[in-house]
């Protein structure tokens, strides 16, 4: 590409990655959005059968139109700011809150690194070599949303909510930042691509490698339920105590937004527990590399669609948590196990060399 | 004064059977919720699908027939005096004897159910000596302004022409 | 390209440090500091440095400015006029440790040898390299470097600060405890 338009081919290189970096961030953002949107339907049905009812389905066949419905009643919702409320903090907090779940994907991928018709395609964003810190980093930046939403709506029920779900999603960061760890210890890296490689290479995900695999994918998985603020830990919105919590004083499309992060990072926790501990996109009974480039992204999706259901079915059977409990389940019960499992693993990875593991069978 | 202490669950003998006892309770209640998923909905889907209305539910009034067509209501407004909310006005009338509207010296003349203030409490129909006034199967009451809330004689007589055509889905 | 960017981000980040310190309302000024600290970590990416870029936005933004936040909220202070012979202390020491500081700095980066190519393994800037997938391979131990320079070079100096945070929480936990016989 050489001299087109008299432009050198770094600078080619330069447009080129702008270029496909916007498209794929457009498709993603957007993937997320729908994915949003159905996943509220599919949530509603889901909760509805679990409780003996049908659920929506009155828009469209089965209901499928109701997301639309939804979304432009929300968007033509009044969007009520309290008089008494910081005005400008008030309308950057949710913004605060989506954003940051919305960037989260860029680093997440979602299919093997391949070749297509001789072209390099790639499943992500940006292949960053410190992903998963990244993803940890973007999330508890998060965390602002919740506190500033508190603060503006210059509500008790608001700030008591407020502060709640961010001391919440900060006890549990920690617990669900070191089960990560094992995962990143057993893999030797931080890059999530690798990380993926490496289950593939040693023939079993994660999850499966006991007990320090296993205990890490359990302490994530709580811990990421956690982190959503979701049921049974979804005491910021605990409606007999403190309205709807931190986004008491929200509506319309502000408050649409705080629903969106919620689902979104959901997602999001989803799509990085499969990578860290179920093998990502990998069709964990095969690696042949024909099937692995065919069927990776569905099987990726697969595999955060059932841990979206499992969001849903938690919600369905577990009742809420008293605040003092959730506590000290993060602090007293997820937070040593993560730390002692953390040791044991690096023990472990240091006495036998990764992909011999005594336990991998 | 004898106190009673209340007995709480014997606490597992040790935490390991403490957490088995835990998570086996947490698979039992994942059980049902799963179990509920696969089963048929409870629900009915209204419009479409009737209600099986039990035998003796309570719904909007008729006032009855007899075989011959004449009115049972004498006219008595033992009704208006039972009604505890005060939503039934009867305004009795003589019996013209060359054409009668009623089996009896009386009959209703006016006869109006405001079911807005109605409750269906039935004791209009326990008061009715001649079991002329029924709460039938009727639950679609619904409208638009106050005015039309107030069903008088043409609704309520048996057979009511204007309901007949929705009312055919009822048995008997 | 990247000297656009650089402008910018420094041009932000300039802009919100001097809007948090006039700022006269806290939770305005933590909001532009942590701005300040998002301009950094886009900084530390030009640089190539992925982990410090992380770590700051993770430990700074994520950890810190939430806890000052929270401070912020559940004391919600009203600012009192500062006291004029407080300022006429504090001022000229202030003034000192600026000019202080800047010298430092100007010391330091006259000494420094012109910075290396942030990505070894490609002449690409970083994020069209990250985009296309061509990140170099020496760019993969970067975490391993930083780790095995502090866990060897710096070990001293990284344990001390470890011994000084133990204290601190401990000194917290400790001042933070209800006495049962005072309650």
């Amino acid at each position: 590409m050489n001299g087109i338009f008299g432009l050198d081919g770094r600078t080619w290189d330069i447009i080129l990655a702008i270029i496909t970096a916007s498209i794929k961030a457009f498709v993603i953002v957007n993937g997320l959005l729908l994915a949003f949107a159905y996943m509220t339907l599919s949530e509603r049905k889901v909760l509805g059968r679990m409780q003996a009812r049908y659920g929506p389905n009155r828009a469209g066949p089965w209901g499928i139109l109701q997301p639309i419905a939804d979304g432009i009643k929300l968007a033509f919702k009044e969007d009520v700011t309290p008089r008494q409320a910081n005005r400008w903090i008030h309308l950057l907090a949710p913004c605060l809150a989506l954003v940051p779940a919305l960037i989260i994907f860029a680093v997440i991928p979602l299919g093997p690194e391949m070749e297509v018709f001789g072209v390099p395609w790639t499943w992500h964003v940006a292949r960053v070599n410190v992903a998963y810190l990244y993803a940890a980093a973007i999330a508890s930046v998060g965390v602002y949303g919740i506190v500033l939403a508190g603060w503006a709506s210059n509500s008790k029920y608001a700030l008591l909510g407020g502060l709640r779900a961010s001391a919440q999603v900060i006890s549990y960061e920690l617990a669900q930042g070191l089960a990560a760890m094992t995962a990143i210890v057993m893999a030797g890296s931080l890059d999530l691509y690798e990380i993926v490689n490496q289950q593939v290479a040693s023939g079993l995900p994660y999850a499966l490698y006991l007990p320090f695999g296993l205990v890490a994918f359990v302490v994530y998985v709580i811990a990421g339920v956690a982190e959503a603020n979701r049921a049974p830990f979804d005491l910021a919105e605990a409606e007999g105590e403190l309205g709807a919590g931190f986004h008491t004083e929200y509506s319309g499309f502000k408050w649409s937004m705080f629903f969106m992060a919620e689902y979104v990072n959901m997602i999001n926790i989803s799509a990085l527990a499969s990578v860290l501990f179920l093998g990502g996109w990998w069709p964990i009974p095969t690696d042949a590399p024909g099937v692995v480039q065919a069927l990776g992204p569905v099987v990726f999706l697969v595999k955060i669609a059932l841990f979206m259901f499992m969001f849903i079915w938690l919600r369905a059977t577990l009742p809420r948590l008293r605040f003092d409990r959730l506590m000290s389940l993060g602090w007293k019960v997820l937070l040593p196990v993560a730390l002692v499992n953390l040791i044991g693993t690096a023990t472990v990875v240091a006495l036998w060399p990764l992909g011999t593991w005594p336990f991998a069978n | 004064m004898a106190f009673v202490e209340l007995q709480s669950p014997p606490p597992p003998s040790n935490a390991l059977a403490g957490a088995v006892a835990d998570v086996t309770a947490l698979a039992k209640g994942l059980g049902v919720t799963l179990g509920y998923l696969f089963s048929k909905p409870v629900t009915i889907q209204y419009p479409e699908e009737r209600p099986r209305l039990p035998a003796r539910h309570r719904g909007r009034h008729e006032l009855e027939r007899h075989a011959n067509g004449l009115e049972k209501c004498v006219g008595c407004e033992l009704c208006a005096l039972a009604c505890p909310s005060k939503a039934i006005f009867v305004e009795g009338a003589e019996n013209p004897p060359d054409a009668p509207v009623s089996i009896g010296e009386r009959y209703a003349k006016t006869y109006l159910v405001n079911m807005i203030r109605c409750i269906f409490c039935g004791y209009c129909v326990e008061a009715c000596p001649t079991e002329a006034l029924q709460l039938k199967r009727v639950f679609e009451l619904a409208d638009y302004t106050r005015e039309s809330m107030i069903y008088g004689k043409e609704t309520l007589l048996a057979p009511a022409p204007k309901r007949e055509a929705a009312d055919s889905w009822l048995p008997g | 390209m990247e000297f656009l960017i650089f402008s910018a981000v420094a041009a932000i980040a300039i802009a919100a440090g001097l809007l948090m310190v006039l700022q006269r309302n806290a939770m305005y000024s933590a909001l532009f500091l942590v701005v300040v600290f998002f301009c950094l970590a886009v900084i530390y990416i030009l640089l190539g440095a992925y982990f410090l870029a992380v770590v700051q936005v993770a430990v700074y933004a994520g950890a810190i400015m939430v806890l000052m936040l929270f401070v912020i909220m559940l004391l919600n202070v009203a600012w009192p006029e500062p006291d004029d012979r407080v300022l006429g202390l504090l001022r000229p020491l202030g003034a000192t440790a600026a000019v202080t500081f800047a010298m430092l700095m100007a010391w330091a980066l006259a000494g420094t040898p012109g910075l290396p190519s942030p990505l070894p393994g490609t002449s690409l800037p970083v994020g069209a390299a990250m985009t296309l997938g061509r990140v170099g391979e020496a760019q993969a131990g970067h975490v391993q470097e930083v780790a095995v320079t502090l866990f060897s070079k710096y070990l001293l100096p990284f344990e001390l600060v470890s011994i000084l945070l133990l204290a601190a929480i401990l000194g917290a936990s400790v001042l933070a405890r209800k006495r049962p016989d005072h309650a």
